[in-house]
């Protein structure tokens, strides 16, 4: 295990990254969470007999990890969506638990905020991994109370965090029905983060509440871009880890089929069960190429980058479902035990089909952007020569 | 002059766009909507011929055979505004522009190669015999018998769901010249002249009404050993570099002609205010299939590169990626197609003759996605090629 391999990448200070250096990255990660993050790790872990998370949240600052999309003038390794891509998807294959989906993600979202003096200060701390940040699980329905200047509450938000998160991104809106997203800090004594325990137990999800208290910082979002951008950072986050995921129980389960062996012969030689196999090669093929869509749209800037994250995270987690759930049924009785790891991808998948809002929520948001672009006279479908 | 600029894409994109902006035939697709198969294949010669004209039909062939050495980025931008432009697609000559080269390029003799391949370019079709009644999936299964008497072979049998051969000039054909060992090990590969005696064509009418298909009988039909493509009984393996051909440009120009009908479908829809835009359930299924056409067009682009590259390198590994490019593909254009019905109501089902066909037909459109999803290799077919070839789970 070498810090070596990330390291390198940072020279590279061109916009898009090629396709070897993000698998000399990728390799790199996979190789330490084979070593770090393996099946009798994660079950350990689920089982409350092992902290992996805290283990592995170490491992990642020191490997460079949690500095990966972070612009250099923040410490970080400067390799944005395509590199975060590359991480959450790895982490997703080995069902990585952590709090990477909410801080990576947040973080990525306050670089681009204009808030540089704040930006200044705490993001060095998440590339160290000093810093963990809450984030709602869905930033459109679970908001605080905005009551002028920085003064905030909240009741109850559903964060995306583990209750050490030091800090709290909570959409707000005023009695004027003004709207912002707050820094909260949680160490305050009147901020409450009360951890819930969660069907997947590889991720933690705590309710948020604070009295009238003063935020940090609160970002004006009169036309809710702010907010859209942390949607839509958590939305290829997320992404990535179900892609992963599903591509990883998908084999998992290949391999299944090809050792049990019924009525004389290897349960894959049944044509019915290799064309199940088969069309989850399909999906996961055109969500792949899906996503690929949205991250080349997030690293050019493109004005349509919302909408196809929008249709690729409503894609990717729809698909994680599918093959979750087909998965367990293609084990047959086995699959439903707790020993397997089928139930920790479904369990994992149908968290990640929520996270930044569900996906009919999603898709009818791409498609009012859609009709928006046709009226301006713009093809969302153009690729590069 | 549109060759030249070959070394420059950006000029070279620019050059084709502006040629195809005069040269398109203005209001084919009208002139066309209710014709016959004899009026599509018409205009589809003279474009093929007007687009070799200036050198633009077979440009990545090899210079000795008619083409321009160009590479797979040449062929791509000329694909790319071909569909931009709505030029008239090609659909006469799927066999002619891509299994035809694909056969004799690799296996053709140097006279075989010389002679056929420049026809494609003058407007010659080409038709595939390999499929028969008792042979569809099971290809090799097949039993139209070949002879060999003297300098020549006799062939004896029938072949169906063979495109366009009520026009075809020259038929690539697949034949049983030995009955031992396994099936695969005894089959011959010809090209087969359709004028020659003995040869007689009856088209089928296919569920959209139309006949591209056709249904061929040989009786003692004599072929020249000179037309023998590769040896005797070496036929399969042949027949691999001809079923390869589908697997390439072909999908790339389908899918980018696809993309122009389905933003045109919406963007109707948007400037009529369309009901179904307000359904929640259809403009969702919709975002879907537009979401998936974007991914099915990246796939594809991603194929071509790989198959490139490949080819550069001379590997010839299994991929599943053709494969799963076929079912999504094919399967997207149904998806579409049963939306599109729905979407125009009780009026989309009046079948519209003559004059009156529209340009846009939804009932048209879905039925004869059915055709595609059936063939070069159905679905079920790829369905198992993926999870034996690609993914190796046991054949059963």
């Amino acid at each position: 295990m070498t810090r070596q391999p990330v390291m390198a990448l940072a020279d590279d200070q061109s916009g898009s990254i090629s396709s070897t250096d993000l698998e000399v990255l990728r390799e790199s990660i996979a190789d330490a969470l084979a070593a770090n993050c393996g099946r009798r790790a994660v079950h350990a872990h689920v089982d409350g007999t092992d902290n992996l998370a805290s283990r592995l949240w170490q491992m990642a600052a020191g490997l460079g990890w949690l500095a990966i999309g972070l612009p250099e003038r923040f410490d970080g390794l400067g390799l944005a969506e395509q590199g975060l891509a590359v991480l959450h998807r790895e982490l997703g294959s080995v069902l990585a638990p952590g709090p990477y989906i909410a801080t990576l993600a947040a973080a990525q979202w306050l670089a681009e905020c204009d808030v540089s003096a704040f930006a200044q200060r705490q993001l060095p701390r998440v590339a160290t991994g000093e810093l963990q940040i809450a984030v709602p699980c869905d930033p459109a329905s679970n908001r605080g109370c905005w009551h002028g200047g920085r003064m905030v509450s909240a009741s109850g938000l559903l964060m995306l965090a583990s209750s050490s998160a030091e800090l709290a991104v909570v959409p707000v809106t005023g009695a004027d029905g003004n709207a912002g997203v707050a820094l909260i800090d949680t160490r305050f004594a009147e901020v409450r983060l009360d951890a819930q325990s969660l069907w997947d137990r590889t991720r933690e999800v705590a309710r948020l509440s604070c009295g009238p208290i003063e935020a940090e910082l609160v970002i004006a979002d009169p036309d809710g871009r702010v907010s859209a951008a942390l949607t839509r950072h958590l939305a290829l986050a997320t992404a990535n880890d179900s892609l992963g995921g599903a591509r990883s129980i998908a084999e998992q389960t290949i391999g299944y089929m090809k050792d049990r062996v019924q009525f004389d012969r290897p349960i894959g030689a049944f044509q019915a069960m290799k064309h199940r196999a088969a069309d989850m090669m399909i999906l996961l093929e055109v969500q792949d190429r899906l996503l690929d869509q949205a991250i080349e749209a997030e690293q050019r800037r493109s004005p349509d980058c919302d909408l196809w994250a929008a249709l690729a995270t409503a894609g990717a987690t729809d698909a994680y479902n599918f093959i979750a759930d087909d998965c367990v049924l293609l084990h047959g009785g086995i699959g439903f035990t707790w020993e397997y790891d089928c139930h920790l991808f479904l369990k994992r998948a149908r968290l990640n089909a929520v996270i930044g809002g569900d996906n009919a929520a999603r898709v009818d948001y791409a498609a009012t952007a859609l009709e928006q672009a046709v009226r301006e006279g713009r093809s969302v479908l153009e690729l590069a020569a | 002059v549109i060759l030249e600029l070959s070394n420059d894409l950006v000029a070279f994109r620019a050059a084709v766009r502006g040629w195809l902006e005069q040269a398109v035939p203005s209001g084919w697709r009208a002139k066309l909507a209710g014709a016959d198969s004899d009026a599509t294949v018409e205009v589809q010669r003279d474009w093929i011929r007007k687009l070799h004209s200036v050198g633009l039909a077979i440009p990545h062939w090899p210079s000795t055979v008619g083409g321009a050495d160009l590479g797979l980025a040449h062929q791509i931008i000329i694909a790319e505004e071909n569909a931009r432009a709505a030029a008239p697609p090609l659909s006469a000559y799927v066999v002619s522009l891509n299994h035809v080269p694909a056969t004799l390029l690799g296996w053709g003799t140097e006279a075989q190669m010389r002679r056929y391949l420049p026809t494609v370019a003058e407007g010659a079709i080409w038709c595939q015999g390999f499929s028969e009644p008792n042979a569809g999936s099971d290809l090799a299964a097949l039993r139209t018998r070949a002879v060999r008497d003297g300098d020549h072979y006799v062939v004896t049998g029938q072949k169906i769901w063979s495109s366009q051969s009520m026009h075809a000039d020259y038929c690539i054909l697949l034949t049983r010249t030995s009955s031992e060992g396994k099936k695969q090990a005894g089959i011959t590969y010809f090209v087969l002249d359709m004028h020659a005696p003995g040869v007689e064509v009856r088209p089928i009418r296919q569920s959209n009404g139309r006949a591209e298909f056709g249904e061929l009988f040989l009786q003692d039909v004599r072929i020249p050993v000179a037309d023998r493509v590769g040896g005797e009984n070496e036929g399969w393996a042949v027949a691999q570099s001809t079923l390869a051909a589908e697997r390439g440009v072909l999908a790339f120009e389908g899918a980018e002609r696809y993309r122009y009908m389905l933003e045109a479908f919406h963007a109707r829809a948007v400037a009529e205010g369309a009901a179904w835009l307000r359904d929640d359930a259809m403009r969702r299924e919709f975002m879907v299939l537009f979401a998936e056409l974007q991914a099915t067009r990246r796939m594809i682009r991603k194929l071509l590169r790989e198959a490139d590259h490949n080819d550069a390198h001379g590997q010839r590994g299994f991929s599943m990626t053709p494969s799963i490019v076929k079912v999504v593909n094919t399967m997207l254009k149904k998806r579409v197609g049963a939306f599109m019905v729905r979407c125009a109501g009780a009026a989309g089902q009046i079948d519209l003759v003559g004059d009156h066909v529209p340009e846009m037909n939804p009932m048209l459109e879905y039925i004869t996605t059915f055709g595609q999803v059936i063939a070069a290799g159905t679905n079920e077919i790829q369905r198992n090629l993926i999870a034996e070839r690609g993914l190796g789970l046991p054949r059963s």
